[in-house]
């Protein structure tokens, strides 16, 4: 926290006024008002606190009428045109329920009737102390305006490259980073160490590299290669694996803060989440160009060269927590735009904007303008749809395949399936009705009122709420209340005709919206939909989308509830809601909700009842799969990710928002750039008419890919280097401003972000280039002198040590006992998770899946990311926080770590399965038993005295615990699992 | 505040590498701080600065350790300590109110009167409701804040705000800070314990008591009071002691050899370290948690007696036994999952509350009652509240059930500090909101925060641009009023 200095209380226009001169006014004032401003105002509005320090929230002084007049972030407190309009009447009258003053209570009407006399007289104020203000010296002052001086800063400035120095000992000039750096070493004085061995360098690599050990034979293979280029062979062999991709991936994951859920009460999933974590695969492999990669994730469907993934990508501004039920909507939309904003600005640019949302910057030149400006540029986003749901079908050319014929013969297949089904159907009801007439007779019918919890038409009709006119766009939305929006009431059906039934309620046009609801006291098994609907038809339950169909129906059809609309059901008040939409024709809606029903599926499907061969209950479930996919593939003429999508070519008019709240707005902003680099209006493709989007985030991709954008490839390669070395030249990688650490090797930063771009923005350029340095290759041994002159290694005249990440853990123990499952993309996958922390969930088993053991056992960047829940085994060991940007990722060591290693199901197991490797690799040898396991899990050979001393240990559980071999030999391997060899590279 | 560095860094604000220095909290403690790796992903070879040195409160602090009594769902304020005489002949009758809870924003209402009686208490002579006999017994105690007020109506949003004085996720929760600014007093227990409801956790899980963007070590850890209490605490079955001795002394063996040459890399000698603690915990933490072994008389206080009352009662002794071993925060959660397993009383208040209130009354009261005997009461702050409170009016045509209101509703501390027989604030007279001595769930905060000596206004946390802080940046003041 910094403090305010205080400089002095100006006491300006001190002139002697007589007292007897004083106007009624100023009396009024003196007598009646002031001491009601005192009491209640002055405190945080110009007085000082318990240590004497002044406190003015809001900017805002009242302890005088310049101070009045001045006003805070909400603009003047006194109207003098209107004084009537006066803010400070809108406060203190409590009309505007976000802005309440005093916050304690509303002052007495009598009270409030004296300031309001008093604003009518124009506000005389006690001439002693009308030009009172409390001035406040800010030590941030200097640094929180645009001028030349904050423009010199070293973050600020253009990027230049700066020439590369000469250094004495030759081998140190190969290679510019190695100059750079040996030049600063030179200069204390120092020696940097010698290099590392090749076995700790290949270890190294590899986990820098793949997250993933190399094998021994590796190893051996590389000590083995004389040629001058051993060492650039393995970089290139690493780079070109498809596990490359994975690792980087992750410590992009982290940046924008990836997560497959929504978090808040319901926490449900983001759906085809997962395409955006594929994509950074893919990108981060095929060596994508970090230009493009940035263009794609801010505006991949603006693109004139769009293609499927570049769509995928923008599920980057998807990826935020979002509250599908926040107490206040308009505020919450703008949350998350701030946190998109964020993201782009942290991210991308090294630049904290965030914190100008409520006011300007207080550590960086970045005013209150500029944050907004950013907003405008995201501002047409539409926000997430209902249920949190915000996918697309991804048309791109590089995906549709002659449609039209693939849509025809599903069309066939379909009609061919359905119906033999129909034919299965009515056989084995036949035969129930003949062997089991009890069970026939519960199989769905029209009586029996108590078995229905919405009837149809058929029965008695239903009354709904329904509208056709377009509601709000919450119409969905759990507390959404019909009858509150003036929707009018109807019974079903509604429409005009259609085959066999007789519609109740007229509707005519091409739209109708519906809501009824009905009450529970316990979730039945399973219920039955009759529906009938002309045309596409979207059902909500809870707020959460259960079905959506498309085209017509000709009779009832009979819907077993999807598994989306029992995950919904919950007892007491149930909410439906309902759109139906016609293309073309007549129109018609009803439906019926039928309890535990047996449905005609039941009867062929149920083994009990006996009604159907297996072989044709075999061929029923085929086909009802089959049913499934081809009603996905029939919407799908791409495939379904999460993305942004527009409203449309025109976005709405962007404010600055006063104090952040969307309620209060203030002067209007365009789009733009930060005032710090020229705040220059951005340039904008005009978008066409009928185009989808405005073509707004298009302009801020161009800009941030600019070559010469002062912050875009120093923020990269920054972080280039940070994952390579363990620590940013600039250690605060979403920080270049002031409030950051300075880089310790800034000419190096410049000169490796001008090389970057030079190189045409690759990333596995920048790779080569720093991992066939020295500096790369330098053992972590310490050394007297340098480690009493530069202890932190800020001069990087050795190599950091660093802990393996929760993922390199666990995929490396998966390794070792032969069980990792390499398999690449597609849905997350779901591990198994101690019922100690499905518990802590307040819905049963949290909503967590199971996946097959084999892709249970998949590289830890396909495991779910759930945010409200989290496998403890990644928690443990500081995997990033989910609802932040995490540029650099804690380190801890925690006895929670410890209990973990000796005591969790999971690493019992991976040690059970390793010990049962080793016996099957090397039978009846204990010996070979042992040094096979130093072998997987710490890719060596173990010495005599390990050996020896892993015997001692094995031997004595065998004697003194009576432990039989083969639990032996798993304790020996929990012990292997724990060796800080294992957890930290060399 | 007490983090600022030595050297007069710019603005004053810590680094990650000196906060890292002094951390302690969590599941770590004091004597843990050294085993911090200091910058993020690597070691460094800074000597220690006395990293185990206590991390003392710069502001006298009134109480050494917090237990918040979480009465999730949100308890009607009419019905059990917010007095409404005049509400009771308006039962039934339709008035215009201003509300806003799940069902929307409403300008009129049927009013549900107050399904209980009130009767008055103590010296103080505080009223309070039938359903609460016990803690009746104990109002010249507690202090009664009437004038709650939170910014959100709705579970999700109101319990992330109660926890960690923010709506949206992703911050750290008040047990983290509380942590964060004072360390624990034990190095062999957690410093932040959770204690879930039977039936599970609150809405949004473990993001109630997260750290948010602090290290994960300063989350709460999460206690049963049955079973295995805490995550990996026990040995799988199989492994005993003296096997777990003999695999630490292997691994201490192999350690020792692979430290030769890397003395200057800390975090492996943390590391063994860190084994070794766990060993101790998992031999000193099981006495701590044994509530079965308290003398019968204490068990019938709390009501740890097989009855309803039994689940509850347990938490609370177990809870009063932690702060008496030094844990900084407990929070011990009645009500979980969703509906009428917890205080969410939208159908049927008199079925809801009767139950929640039959089955913590006994045990609250006790545990007030067994720490004051035992002189715990001054230096332990206990919270009993909610995430919001209950509307005057009924949500549905039918029924007593009442809607979430955030405008006004009850919180009440005892112990600590706060001075005992008070009242602070008060609602309308429906009980609809809060106008007078109107305070905020920061003020709660900040209240809280003072009486454990840390000044709310400057424990601070860099992150993102910001110096963060549980009170919100434009700070915020304690409730004075209630502070003895």
């Amino acid at each position: 926290m910094r403090f305010l200095g205080l400089i002095g209380l100006g006491l300006a226009g001190t002139a002697a006024i007589s007292a007897a001169a004083e106007s009624e006014g100023v009396e009024f004032f003196r007598n009646e008002v002031k001491p009601i401003l005192e009491q209640n105002c002055f405190k945080c509005h110009g007085g000082l606190d318990e240590k004497g320090h002044p406190k003015i929230k809001s900017n805002l002084q009242l302890i005088s009428r310049k101070g009045l007049m001045k006003g805070g972030a909400h603009g003047a407190a006194f109207n003098e045109s209107d004084p009537a309009k006066s803010l400070l009447l809108e406060v203190v009258s409590y009309s505007n329920e976000d802005l309440q003053m005093p916050p304690k209570g509303k002052l007495g009407e009598d009270e409030i009737a004296k300031i309001t006399k008093w604003i009518g007289m124009g506000a005389p104020w006690t001439p002693e102390d009308a030009d009172k203000l409390v001035e406040i010296h800010d030590p941030l002052a200097g640094v929180t305006e645009v001028n030349e001086k904050t423009k010199s800063h070293w973050s600020y400035k253009p990027m230049e490259r700066p020439p590369v120095p000469q250094v004495a000992e030759a081998e140190w000039n190969a290679n510019p980073i190695d100059a750079f750096l040996r030049a600063k070493i030179d200069e204390k004085g120092l020696q940097p160490v010698g290099e590392a061995s090749r076995a700790a360098l290949l270890r190294r690599l590899s986990y820098d590299l793949t997250g993933l050990a190399p094998t021994l034979d590796e190893i051996k293979a590389f000590e083995a290669d004389q040629s001058p280029d051993a060492w650039s062979k393995q970089v290139e062999r690493l780079l070109a694996s498809p596990t490359y991709g994975e690792k980087w991936a992750r410590h992009w994951l982290d940046v924008v803060r990836y997560a497959e859920s929504n978090g808040f009460e319901r926490d449900n999933d983001k759906p085809y989440v997962w395409r955006y974590r594929d994509y950074v695969i893919r990108s981060f492999n095929n060596d994508k160009p970090y230009n493009r990669f940035v263009a794609e994730q801010i505006a991949g469907d603006e693109l004139p060269d769009k293609t499927a993934d570049s769509q995928i990508a923008t599920g980057m501004l998807r990826l935020m927590p979002w509250d599908d039920e926040p107490a206040d909507r308009k505020q919450h939309f703008f949350d998350v735009l701030d946190d998109n904003v964020r993201v782009v600005t942290e991210g991308f640019l090294g630049m904290t904007a965030g914190c100008a949302r409520c006011h300007d910057h207080k550590g960086d030149p970045i005013p209150q303008k500029d944050y907004y400006k950013f907003v405008s540029f995201f501002r047409n986003m539409e926000p997430m749809g209902r249920g949190g749901k915000q996918t697309e079908f991804i048309e791109a050319p590089d995906m549709v395949h002659d449609r039209d014929k693939v849509l025809a013969d599903l069309a066939v297949e379909e009609k061919s399936i359905r119906e033999w089904m129909a034919g299965a159907e009515s056989d084995a009801l036949a035969n129930v009705s003949r062997t089991r007439p009890e069970i026939a007779e519960k199989v769905s019918r029209l009586s029996g009122m108590d078995r229905w919890l919405i009837t149809d038409a058929r029965m008695r009709p239903t009354n709904w709420y329904y509208t056709l006119k377009e509601p709000t766009e919450d119409w969905s939305a759990v507390g959404f209340r019909a009858e509150r929006a003036n929707w009018q009431q109807g019974v079903a059906g509604f429409g005009t005709a259609a085959p066999g039934v007789q519609a109740r309620t007229v509707w005519t046009g091409q739209d109708i919206w519906l809501q009824t609801s009905f009450g529970l006291e316990t979730i039945p098994k399973a219920v039955l939909m009759h529906l009938y609907h002309d045309e596409d038809i979207e059902i909500y339950l809870n707020g959460r989308p259960v079905l959506q169909q498309e085209d017509y129906t000709t009779e009832y059809e009979r819907i077993e509830a999807p598994k989306a609309f029992m995950e919904a059901l919950q007892t007491g008040r149930n909410v439906l809601a309902v759109h139906v939409h016609q293309r073309a024709g007549g129109q018609y809606f009803d439906l019926g909700l039928e309890v535990d029903a047996i449905t005609p599926s039941d009867i062929v499907l149920n083994q009990d009842y006996r009604a159907a061969s297996r072989k044709d209950r075999g061929t029923y479930l085929r086909d009802q799969k089959r049913l499934e996919e081809i009603a996905s593939l029939k919407r799908s003429p791409g495939v379904e990710a999460m993305v942004v999508t527009e409203g449309g070519p025109n976005p709405p008019v962007t404010h600055v928002l006063l104090r952040g709240s969307a309620h209060a707005e203030g002067d209007e902003v365009t789009p733009g750039f930060p005032a710090i680099w020229g705040g220059e209006p951005a340039v904008i493709t005009p978008p066409a008419k009928d185009a989808k989007t405005s073509n707004r985030r298009l302009a801020l991709a161009n800009w941030i890919t600019r070559d010469d954008n002062p912050r875009t490839a120093r923020v990269m390669v920054n972080r280039i280097w940070q994952h390579h070395f363990g620590r940013g030249l600039c250690p605060t990688p979403n920080d270049f401003g002031y409030l950051g650490t300075p880089a310790t090797h800034p000419e190096l930063l410049d000169w490796l972000a001008s090389e970057f771009v030079a190189k045409g923005w690759s990333v596995k350029e920048m790779h080569r280039l720093i991992l066939n340095s020295k500096a790369y290759r330098m053992s972590i041994a310490s050394e007297p002198k340098a480690a009493a002159a530069d202890p932190a290694n800020d001069l990087f005249w050795r190599f950091n040590p660093r802990r393996l990440s929760a993922e390199e853990l666990r995929d490396s123990m998966l390794a070792s006992t032969g069980e990792l499952n390499l398999e690449m993309a597609g849905p997350s996958v779901y591990i198994p998770m101690p019922e100690e922390v499905l518990a802590t969930s307040s819905t049963k088993g949290g909503k967590w899946g199971t996946s097959p053991p084999d892709q249970a056992n998949r590289r830890s960047v396909y495991v779910k990311i759930k945010r409200s829940l989290q496998p403890p085994m990644f928690t443990d060991f500081d995997l990033a926080d989910t609802d932040n940007s995490c540029p650099v990722r804690f380190s801890t060591t925690v006895p929670t770590q410890a209990l973990a290693m000796m005591n969790s199901e999971f690493v019992h197991e991976k040690a059970k399965n390793l010990a049962a490797r080793l016996e099957q690799e090397r039978p009846g040898d204990l010996q070979g038993q042992i040094q096979r396991a130093f072998e997987l899990v710490l890719s060596r050979d173990p010495d005599e005295s390990e050996v020896a001393l892993s015997l001692g240990f094995i031997n004595k559980l065998k004697s003194e615990s009576q432990l039989a071999p083969d639990v032996a030999l798993q304790r020996f391997c929990i012990a292997v699992f724990s060796f800080n060899e294992f957890f930290y590279l060399d | 505040m007490i983090l600022r560095p030595p050297t007069g860094n710019f603005c004053g604000r810590i680094h990650r590498r000196e906060f890292l220095h002094q951390l302690g909290g969590g599941f770590t403690s004091l004597a843990l701080a050294g085993m911090m790796s200091r910058d993020g992903a690597f070691a460094s070879e800074l000597g220690y600065d006395n990293p185990l040195a206590p991390k003392q409160p710069l502001l006298p602090a009134k109480a050494k350790s917090v237990i918040f009594l979480f009465m999730y769902g949100g308890p009607s304020h009419i019905d059990t300590f917010d007095y409404k005489p005049k509400m009771y002949p308006l039962d039934g009758k339709t008035i215009p109110i201003k509300t806003f809870g799940r069902g929307g924003k409403k300008n009129e209402g049927r009013v549900v009167g107050p399904k209980w009686q009130f009767k008055q208490y103590g010296q103080s002579g505080k009223f309070v409701s039938e359903l609460f006999p016990n803690i009746g017994e104990c109002v010249d105690d507690i202090a009664f804040i009437h004038s709650m007020t939170a910014e959100s109506p709705i579970h999700g949003s109101a319990m992330l705000m109660m926890n960690s004085g923010s709506l949206l996720s992703g911050k750290p929760s008040m047990g983290s800070w509380v942590n964060y600014g004072l360390g624990s007093l034990n190095e062999n227990l957690p410093g932040y314990v959770v204690m879930l409801d039977k039936t599970g956790g609150p809405i949004s899980g473990a993001k109630n008591w997260s750290s948010g963007y602090m290290p994960a070590s300063y989350q709460g850890v999460v206690f049963r009071s049955q079973g295995n209490p805490i995550l990996n605490l026990q040995n799988r079955p199989g492994m005993d002691r003296v096997q777990q001795r003999s695999l630490l002394d292997f691994m201490g063996d192999i350690n020792q050899q692979h430290l030769k040459g890397r003395e200057h890399n800390s975090d492996l000698a943390a590391r063994i370290a860190s084994y070794e603690l766990a060993y101790r915990m998992q031999a000193t933490a099981p006495e701590a948690i044994d509530v079965d072994n308290e003398p019968e008389h204490v068990k019938k206080l709390y009501g740890m007696d097989g009855t309803r009352t039994d689940d509850f009662a347990r938490k609370c002794i177990l809870a009063r036994r932690l702060v008496e071993r030094g844990t900084r925060f407990i929070q011990i959660y009645s009500g979980g999952a969703h509906n009428d397993d917890n205080w969410d009383a939208h159908g049927d208040l008199v079925k809801n509350h009767t139950f929640h209130a039959g089955n913590t009354d006994k045990p609250i009261a006790g545990l007030l009652k067994d720490l004051k005997q035992r002189g715990l009461l001054d230096e332990t702050l206990v919270i009993w509240g909610g995430e919001f409170g209950r509307q005057p009016t009924a949500e549905y045509a039918e029924g007593t059930g009442r809607d979430h209101n955030a405008y006004g509703f009850t919180t009440w501390m005892a112990g600590g500090g706060i001075k005992g027989g008070t009242t602070f604030g008060e609602t309308d007279e429906l009980g609809g909101e809060a106008v007078k001595d109107r305070v905020q769930v920061k003020n709660l905060h900040a209240t809280v925060l003072q009486q454990m000596g840390l000044d709310p206004n400057h424990l601070s946390y860099f992150y993102g641009g910001l110096d963060q802080k549980l009170v919100g940046v434009e700070g915020a003041d304690p409730i004075r009023e209630i502070i003895a």
